[in-house]
């Protein structure tokens, strides 16, 4: 939350852009960009020479690609086989439901609301929340902005968990190869939910949150009350 | 490493005295990036592409959904039993219920749809559980022990496409890709025959059999027979079928018959079949012309009426016996001077008994076929009417020609009716008015042997018994003198011979006593004698070895002496 008080501050407006600083992702460095870099909109960090944007560049655009790309692969990676199963008894392909299925017919609830959660509830509700988030965003709704910004962060933390599945998968693979007896192979599934984690890993990277709080002509978004108390933020 | 900006991190930077812009580091001038923000929705694109496509052979994998009835869902399990054809996988069942009616099992299976499915499945293709099974044929299924049963298939030719199907309780022995023909026969009995069930031509196993069923009527038996190629060309317009279950054994008037084919046969049945020379048709005109698929033969109880000469034009005639037909049979038969030209149809009563008919005959109708005689001039009996028959048969008849039953085998009995000319027989004709025309009768074999049996009685009668018991009589008692005699002597023998031998045997007595005396006598002279003669030597022997153990022990006292006692 930008903390600055415009009644002691030259700069008109509070948030960094405004006072026409820009901060590295890699090393967190702030910098003030020449007049170029600023028409730019483009420069590289003095400290660790990665390149830096005053926001990230396209972020709704690029967010959204990969959300939709992961949106389409999402149907696939349900409906096909994620495993084959190859042993005397027959072959077999299960989908990620019909493994939950049978996990929960064969009384491991635990493992099958495990599965479940990790491998359909995670993975939707990254798709949803973001697209709710990029949204709001594009029809410049700032209200809730604090909480979009936890879901935000809730997205970025659980996503790295729906790859559970393709873990286990590659695991097992790797394991049961006994020949003639059993083999387990991933299914064209497996492929295309590993893309959909993948995908929305990326989407949620792509999304810049401080785009929750910017004006779309540079505004600076009122301060809540409780921060305007100058001595509150005076050193 | 997305590290997520923390807007606050923000609050150090913009603190009461911000530090003036100046003050802080200036970043280097990037060049300008050949960016473009369309490359960025490839992503989805691909993403998309990739999506579609998997939908797509996912769907397109997924071929037809077919529905198979069962009578019993053994084995056949939901997502886990596969359908194959020739052993490839191409489909699996996806739910097992039971139909509405409960009275069977419907498989709703899923095809894999890379396989021009479609074209198999049509009308004709059949569907069939795959287990072990253990047969007369042998041993199938075994990998269905360890894997699960599985359903077979077997595409059919049919054009029409189907989708439902009535699945089969046993797997169909031929499949439709194996090259051959199907056959129809017509069989009165099911004899020993089975599905499977080996057909042979000339012994040589070539075809099985498919299926059999009853006819409506509940009297016949059709058979779907399978010769496989290069044999089904055999199967002709004049092939014949037969029964060659087991061992046939046959016992009629023609005496005992026993006939088998091979052993496998003999155990669980078979079919043979033949082709029958046509007797209008030279040799030279080739062979007869194939059946066409699906033929319908009829299928005979026995190689002999399946190899019958074709009876195209028969006559029926009745004739009446008197006598007991016990031993005649419906197809017994008709025979001229051994040679058989008919049969009989049927054996009946001729009329009530009533006034006019106090004794009813048995009506006993034959049906000759005059052209199963071979003629030696080639001009023979062709498509005789019942006229030619009359022209024919009348003379004869007035010669003796007659019908009698006769007996074919004396061991059982069986009756034949033999067409022959009968000396001095009575005269009478062919009762043309009647239907079938009556045929004038003789007493038979076994008639004319009872009359003989009756002739030689009456001979008997005559045998004067008296005056034989009286002469007998005489000569008892001349016997009886002589018995007297034999006794007489006996008794002579008696007196005179018996005490002679008496005295013989007191003096083999005596003698015998005399010897055994002399033996004890020696017996107690030499016996102490010898006793003494022996323990002499038993001394003579001691002494000799005492001195060959003192000379063993000292050799030299050989050349010294024995060295003095040193006491």
């Amino acid at each position: 939350m930008p903390a600055c008080d415009p009644a002691t501050d030259a700069i008109p407006a509070c948030s960094a852009l405004a006072a026409g600083l820009w901060r590295c992702r890699g090393c967190a460095a702030v910098c003030a960009p020449p007049p170029e870099a600023r028409a730019q909109g483009r420069a590289r960090c003095p400290r660790c020479d990665a390149v830096i944007h005053p926001r990230q560049p396209d972020s709704v655009a690029r967010s959204w690609a990969f959300l939709l790309a992961g949106t389409a692969l999402y149907l696939p990676a349900n409906l096909l086989p994620v495993t084959t199963t190859s042993s005397i008894g027959g072959r077999q392909s299960d989908t990620i439901f019909s493994g939950i299925v049978y996990f929960w017919k064969d009384g491991s609830y635990g493992l099958a609301a495990l599965v479940f959660v990790a491998s359909i509830v995670v993975p939707m509700t990254k798709l949803l929340l973001l697209s709710l988030l990029l949204i709001s965003l594009q029809r410049h709704d700032r209200r809730w902005a604090l909480r979009r910004l936890a879901a935000w962060r809730v997205l970025e933390l659980i996503g790295r968990w729906s790859m559970l599945d393709i873990f286990a998968i590659t695991i097992l693979a790797a394991l049961v190869q006994v020949e003639s007896l059993a083999d387990l192979r991933p299914g064209p599934g497996a492929m295309a939910f590993g893309a959909v984690v993948v995908l929305t890993m990326l989407a949620t990277l792509a999304f810049d949150p401080r785009l929750l709080f910017d004006k779309p002509e540079g505004e600076v978004v009122p301060t809540p009350p409780e921060f305007t108390d100058p001595d509150g933020d005076a050193p | 490493m997305s590290d997520p900006e923390d807007p606050r991190d923000d609050t150090p930077a913009a603190p009461a005295t911000p530090p003036a812009p100046a003050d802080l580091p200036r970043p280097v001038i990037a060049r300008r990036a050949h960016y473009s923000l369309w490359l960025v929705w490839l992503v989805p694109l691909v993403a998309v592409v990739i999506g579609v496509t998997l939908g797509a052979r996912s769907i397109l994998n997924r071929g037809p959904t077919i529905t198979i009835y069962f009578h019993n869902a053994e084995g056949i399990e939901a997502n886990k039993t596969h359908i194959k054809y020739k052993d490839v996988d191409v489909g699996i069942v996806r739910r097992v219920t039971l139909t509405k009616d409960h009275r069977e099992v419907e498989v709703t299976a899923e095809m894999h749809g890379n396989s021009g499915i479609e074209s198999m499945l049509v009308a004709d293709t059949r569907f069939w559980v795959v287990r072990p099974r253990i047969g007369a044929a042998g041993v199938s299924g075994l990998n269905t022990l360890l894997s699960g049963a599985y359903i077979g298939m077997d595409a059919g030719r049919s054009a029409a496409e189907k989708r439902e199907f009535e699945g089969l309780d046993v797997q169909p022995a031929i499949t439709a890709d194996v090259p051959g023909r199907q056959f129809t026969l017509i069989s009165d009995d099911l004899g020993s025959l089975d599905i499977g069930a080996p057909i042979y031509l000339r012994r040589v196993p070539v075809g099985q059999v498919l299926a059999y069923s009853m006819l409506p009527d509940g009297r016949h038996i059709r058979f779907t027979i399978f010769i496989t190629a290069p044999y089904d060309r055999f199967v002709t317009t004049h092939s014949r079928f037969w029964h060659a279950s087991g061992v046939d054994v046959d016992l009629g008037a023609q005496g005992l018959h026993v006939q088998t084919q091979s052993v496998v046969s003999v155990l669980s049945g078979g079919i043979a079949f033949q082709d029958l020379p046509d007797p209008d048709m030279p040799a030279t005109l080739g062979p007869p012309p194939e059946a066409p698929e699906r033929t319908q033969f009829t299928l005979y109880a026995q190689m002999a009426d399946a190899l019958k000469v074709p009876d195209s034009q028969g006559f029926d005639y009745r004739l009446l016996f008197a006598s007991s037909v016990r031993g005649l049979a419906v197809g017994a038969p008709v025979e001229y001077r051994g040679l058989p030209i008919g049969e009989v149809t049927r054996i009946a009563v001729d009329g009530k008994p009533d006034e006019d008919n106090p004794e009813p005959k048995i009506a006993v109708d034959v049906r000759v076929y005059p052209r199963r005689l071979p003629t030696i001039n080639k001009s023979g009996p062709e498509d005789m009417t019942l006229d030619d028959q009359k022209k024919r048969l009348d003379p004869m008849i007035k010669r003796g020609f007659r019908a009698q039953l006769k007996s074919g085998s004396l061991l059982t009995g069986q009756l034949y009716v033999s067409l022959d000319f009968v000396r001095d027989a009575p005269q009478a004709r062919i009762d043309w008015q009647t239907s079938p025309p009556t045929m004038p009768t003789a007493p038979g074999s076994l008639d004319s042997l009872q009359d003989s049996l009756a002739s030689l009685a009456r001979k008997l009668d005559a045998v004067p018994y008296d005056q034989l018991a009286g002469d007998l009589h005489k000569d008892l008692a001349g016997l009886d003198t002589t018995l007297r005699h034999v006794d007489d002597m006996v008794q002579h023998l008696d007196a005179s011979v018996l005490p002679e031998a008496k005295n013989t045997l007191a003096d083999a007595r005596k003698a015998v006593e005399d010897l055994r005396r002399t033996l004890g006598t020696v017996d107690q002279t030499v016996g102490p004698q010898a006793t003494n003669a022996l323990g002499e030597v038993a001394k003579a022997a001691a002494s000799m070895k005492a001195l060959a153990d003192y000379l063993e022990r000292h050799p030299e006292s050989l050349l010294k002496g024995k060295p003095e006692d040193p006491k």
